[in-house]
């Protein structure tokens, strides 16, 4: 699979996980006590790309980290429905720019095996 | 490449969440239904009840931790002490006359039941996103 392929994949499946993780912190929206975490993995793919080493693509994990910044309310909850729904939103528009751009790619391949 | 998609997970994560939110919305109308029941099932006045949620340890699939979603703990009795209310006349009423009513508070309950019907639906939009970015990834390539 050449590396424009595997890094699209690797952002699918970090986007994925981004939605899980967004997806317990609403199902958790009334839970006292409960921490929202999300899943930056942007900075940390980026390092990955850039790096060019394709390794540390393949092996690419996306991490689960508490979000230290979120402003807790006194039930000890620091879920905001508002913000969740839009983290997923940006998560859901770069999913489907991921996928878009691969099933392009995977077009043109089919087209040039058929020789057209 | 790791693991598994995690969208089924997600999937389940948020049904968790939505059976969570409507247990309270249960929860809250037996609230207001009985906010004037002087005497319930036990013979005492009815008690208040809340849900307590608590987030579901993670799992392991694949080598991974996987969130899981929410669950209710159980459903307990909100201790405050019930209003006495002189209604001599009563069928319930002490010798004083004094009958103990519920302290249920229509707004707070009613606040409750918009909160848990928001949460409701925001978990609604996960699912929906989730189905969306599922069949999307399986297209890629058809």
């Amino acid at each position: 699979m050449d590396a424009t392929r595997l890094m699209l994949k690797t952002v699918l499946d970090a986007c994925q996980t981004r939605h899980a993780v967004l997806a317990n912190n609403l199902a958790n929206a009334n839970t006292p006590g409960f921490r929202r975490c999300d899943v930056p993995f942007r900075a940390a793919l980026n390092d990955a790309i850039r790096g060019g080493d394709r390794k540390a693509l393949e092996q690419f994990s996306p991490e689960i980290l508490e979000d230290r910044t979120a402003a807790v309310r006194n039930d000890g909850n620091s879920v905001s429905i508002q913000t969740e729904l839009g983290s997923m939103m940006d998560n859901n528009i770069l999913h489907g720019a991921a996928a878009q751009i691969l099933s392009s790619k995977y077009e043109r391949l089919k087209k040039a095996i058929k020789g057209q | 490449m790791s693991g598994d998609s995690m969208l089924i997970p997600a999937i389940g994560i948020s049904s968790s969440g939505l059976d969570a939110e409507s247990r309270r919305m249960e929860v809250t109308a037996n609230n207001l239904a009985n906010a004037q029941t002087t005497k319930g099932v036990d013979g005492q006045v009815f008690r208040r009840k809340e849900v307590v949620f608590a987030a579901r340890a993670t799992e392991t699939r694949m080598g991974r931790e996987v969130p899981a979603g929410v669950e209710v703990r159980g459903v307990v009795d909100d201790m405050r002490e019930p209003r006495r209310v002189y209604r001599p006349g009563h069928p319930d009423a002490d010798p004083d006359g004094f009958v103990q009513m519920p302290d249920i508070n229509p707004v707070e309950e009613m606040v409750n039941m918009m909160s848990a019907t928001r949460a409701y639906e925001a978990n609604l939009a996960v699912i929906k996103m989730a189905k969306t970015m599922a069949t999307r990834a399986l297209e890629i390539g058809k």
